[in-house]
């Protein structure tokens, strides 16, 4: 099946089963049932079922089709969910307890759209870059470049223009290659420094003779290398990192969906 | 951390022969068989002499009537000397695409309605080979032969391994098909073995015969004897050309004379060098056009069409100049002609008018073997006998004509949507080798590594590829084993233990006899052999007992061959955003670009 028939064939199931559900819970409450335990029972199973998600990565060897088709199936669940847990919960939530399940509840639904959005988005951004870097060799390269910058700067101080471009390094690129990124570049990656630097550079151009001029040039391909790496860094582990807080999150929401029944139940009586 | 590790003795080139069963009264008996009687002993090296050899790297089949000895389309690296009775070679299409087709499948095809189901067949990794060899054989020769001809009643004997199908009816199928008989001291089945190809024909026991399997690594240590190598070029020659020619779409109607002429008639030609992968890994920095113009040149575009060349193993290069370099249009691979557009647009001119000339070149990328047939002989024998169909589109406006000036054409003019730039990178990094090719959309990747975790936990914890590689646009080529047209890596391994699939024709490497000799991971030209330690069965890492040194063995992607369906990397992406493709097929590249 191709993509588009695909994704037309997900979202009328999703449209359905939230059109089922609706004339469910009009249902009891036209006969005076219990429409929570009904969205609670729905919305239990269909949590449940995004979790299949993680049950099929980790058993890879069975011949159930390739993940990113449960991906798929994942997203529509996680959309059917949410509407199914807007009918669920009363309004104002009380409790301590029941509003902390609603927050985890909507922070990890939050996440999951958030990653949906980034998945698609931090490729195309990762992918104008001249390079691809793997993130676990990138430390070692950003290294490699600060050093190769280091060593011109040294260099051109024993050129005849004097320490122009060594003091500038000392002064602005130092810090830009030896230490880590601001916390505000790492959650929104941009070109700002990478400009600013490039133009400082730039104008430094008029003190500086013809190999210094050489050296400046090549200091602004580093500094170009150096800003690529940051920006690969940043943006693979901000995916990363909202992948962690995506499933952790998760598994705090099975315990709290787990004592959550266990408390309705003993409140009706029931355990 | 420390890791654990168990004192071995270093393997060696022999520690698995081919048979245990060779005794030394056999091998007395086969050392007088021609034709290693006449061998000169001190032709050979003294660390593999004659006797070692065939004790080792030979295997003596005792077959009944009717058994099969290999199958057209398996993939195969030993040749079959006759030592008693006769082996019938056959000609035409005889099972139709190996027995286990005829096999129910089992598969629940709604699992791949609803997208969740393996692209791939669910019964063994699929085979590259037999698939291209179908579409190729489409044509109506083959179909009536299989249709003609009612498919031939099999069976199995012997159990496990040593299992053989054999023919029911032997001289009922003979009598059927086309067919050559092999009689004792014949060679046979040493062309597949020594292009690291698939097998072109069926080779059956005729009745109760003697049949000498040698592994290609012991055949390439039997050159060493002159006679036999001579004997070995020759019978490669005059087989290649025969059977090459019957596979040819263009000839399947030929009348069986003209045929015998366009034999007599044609010529083979190599172009570059066999062991290009050398040269390749060496070779200086150049500009696209220098690489280009370095390359052998078969045909030039613009000189007389003397004849058809017809691509027999490797890849050539199609070329037109453009302003002052060259842009690549197009590669050929086996089977592929080049010619045939200007022959046919000469053979219907009238004889005052020039004739045209080549309007492209061919290339040798690598290593090429052709056939080339002169064009008096394709006027007369051939294109009078082509369907309409068979033969390409009319040359409508020229580009190269005798007294007049050559025009550049449009950039955009092609006759397929894959990029030039696309075209010229896949050719100069010989990527269009790959038959298996790992293929990354880096604008799909999230760069999440569930590829190589996936990877790493079917390969016992170590992943056999790296997310890395050259990169074309959004496309990146990532250093996974491309299971190649042409694996090179082959040519070297003095054990055998980096092979071919029979059936699916993957490139697989057989741990029992690997040596670590390192000479597939030398000489892949694209890095995708890693040397790693090996272990044993605990886990424990490999040591030569003698100098402490660990053990080495090769280690690369086998598609995972073991599980079925698809590999786990391309399985485990959740973007889709990694496939494995065929890159050696245009029609493919040009497929994945449209999706
Ligand atoms: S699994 Fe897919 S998205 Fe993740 S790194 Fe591999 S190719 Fe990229």
């Amino acid at each position: 099946m191709r993509g588009k028939q695909r994704r037309i064939l997900g979202v009328t199931c999703t449209l359905l089963c939230v059109a089922l559900t609706a004339t469910g819970v009009q249902y009891c409450r036209d006969h005076l049932g219990d429409e929570s335990t009904l969205t609670g029972w729905v919305l239990l199973v269909s949590t449940a079922g995004l979790y299949l998600l993680s049950v099929r990565k980790k058993w890879l060897q069975l011949r159930l089709g390739p993940v990113a088709s449960w991906l798929q199936m994942h997203v529509y669940l996680g959309s059917f969910a949410s509407v199914v847990f807007l009918m669920h919960i009363g309004w104002p939530i009380r409790g301590i307890f029941e509003l902390a399940l609603a927050s985890c509840f909507v922070i990890v639904a939050v996440s999951g759209i958030a990653l949906g959005i980034m998945s698609r988005t931090t490729p195309v951004k990762l992918a104008a870059i001249a390079n691809d870097y793997p993130l676990d060799k990138i430390p070692a390269l950003q290294n490699r470049v600060a050093s190769q910058a280091h060593q011109t700067a040294l260099q051109s101080a024993t050129f005849g223009e004097g320490a122009t471009l060594s003091e500038y390094y000392q002064r602005r690129l130092l810090p830009f290659f030896r230490s880590p990124r601001s916390l505000f570049y790492r959650l929104m990656p941009n070109g700002f420094t990478r400009r600013k630097l490039l133009r400082e550079l730039d104008d430094l151009n008029r003190y500086l003779a013809e190999q210094g001029q050489v050296s400046q040039q090549s200091m602004a391909v580093m500094v170009k290398s150096k800003d690529d790496l940051d920006y690969h860094y940043a943006l693979q582990t901000r995916l990363r990192l909202l992948f962690a807080a995506h499933i952790s999150l998760t598994w705090a929401l099975v315990l709290m969906i787990g004592v959550h029944v266990v408390l309705v139940y003993r409140f009706q009586g029931a355990l | 951390m420390t890791v654990e590790s168990v004192e071995v003795e270093r393997p060696d080139r022999w520690d698995h022969p081919l048979t245990e069963e060779m005794t030394a009264e056999q091998l007395q008996w086969l050392l007088g068989q021609h034709p290693f009687a006449a061998m000169d002993g001190d032709r050979f090296a003294r660390g593999t002499p004659l006797a070692d050899i065939l004790r080792n790297d030979s295997k003596v089949h005792r077959l009944k009537a009717g058994d099969v000895v290999f199958r057209e389309g398996q993939y195969g690296g030993s040749a079959y000397l006759v030592l008693r009775g006769q082996v019938r070679i056959f000609l035409s299409k005889l099972l139709a695409n190996g027995p286990e087709s005829s096999r129910p499948q089992t598969r629940h095809d709604w699992l791949g309605w609803l997208g969740f189901g393996s692209r791939q067949p669910r019964r063994a990794p699929s085979s590259p080979e037999h698939d291209r060899r179908r579409s190729k054989r489409s044509g109506a020769q083959a179909s009536s032969i299989d249709r003609e001809t009612p498919a031939p009643e099999i069976g199995y004997r012997g159990e496990g391994s040593e299992t053989r199908i054999f023919l029911q009816d032997v001289p009922g199928v003979i009598a059927q098909h086309k067919t050559s008989a092999i009689s004792p001291g014949e060679l046979f089945g040493e062309m597949a073995a020594v292009t690291r190809s698939p097998r072109e024909f069926t080779a059956v026991a005729e009745a109760e015969c003697d049949v000498l399997e040698i592994r290609w690594q012991g055949l390439k240590l039997l050159k060493q004897d002159p006679a036999f190598r001579i004997l070995l070029d020759e019978r490669y020659r005059s087989e290649v050309l025969r059977t090459h020619l019957r596979e040819t779409q263009l000839f399947r109607f030929l009348p069986e004379a003209s045929l015998e002429q366009v034999v007599a008639a044609a010529k083979f030609e190599s172009f570059g060098n066999l062991e290009w992968y050398a040269e390749y890994q060496k070779r200086p920095q150049a500009s696209a056009s220098q690489s280009i113009e370095a390359e052998p040149l078969i045909a030039e575009e613009g000189s007389y069409a003397t004849g058809l060349w017809i691509i027999r193993g490797g890849f050539a290069r199609l070329s037109q100049r453009q302003g002052a370099g060259h842009r690549t249009l197009a590669y050929l691979g086996k089977g592929q002609l080049f010619g045939l557009a200007e022959l046919w647009h000469n053979s219907r001119q009238n004889r005052s008018a020039p004739p045209l000339p080549f309007q492209e070149s061919l290339r040798a990328i690598g290593y090429v073997d052709t056939v080339c047939v002169p064009k008096q002989v394709i006027a007369e024998h051939v294109l009078p006998y082509v369907r309409q169909a068979d033969l390409p589109p009319n040359i409508e406006s020229p580009r190269y004509q005798f007294g007049q000036p050559v025009v550049d054409a449009p950039l955009d003019a092609a006759e397929h949507n894959v990029e030039t730039g696309l075209l010229e990178f896949l050719v100069d990094r010989r990527l269009m080798n790959g038959r298996r090719t790992m293929v990354i959309d880096t604008e799909r990747c999230t760069r999440c590594d569930d590829c190589v975790r996936a990877c790493a936990s079917t390969h016992g914890g170590t992943p056999v590829f790296v997310r890395e590689g050259p990169q074309y646009g959004r496309w990146m080529f990532a250093q996974a084993c491309m299971h190649c047209e042409d694996p090179v890596c082959m040519i070297g391994c003095p054990t055998g233990a980096i092979h071919r699939d029979h059936e699916s024709g993957l490139v697989q490497i057989n741990e029992q006899t690997c040596i670590g000799c390192q000479g597939c991971a030398q000489s892949c030209p694209y890095d995708n052999i890693r040397m790693v330690t090996a272990a044993d069965g605990h886990g424990r890492a490999k040591v030569d007992q003698q100098t402490g040194l660990p053990i080495l063995q090769a280690s690369k992607c086998d598609l995972c061959s073991q599980q079925g369906g698809r590999p786990a990397c391309q399985t485990a992406c959740p973007h889709d955003a990694l496939v494995r493709i065929d890159l050696s097929e245009l029609s493919e590249v040009s497929r994945w670009m449209e999706t």
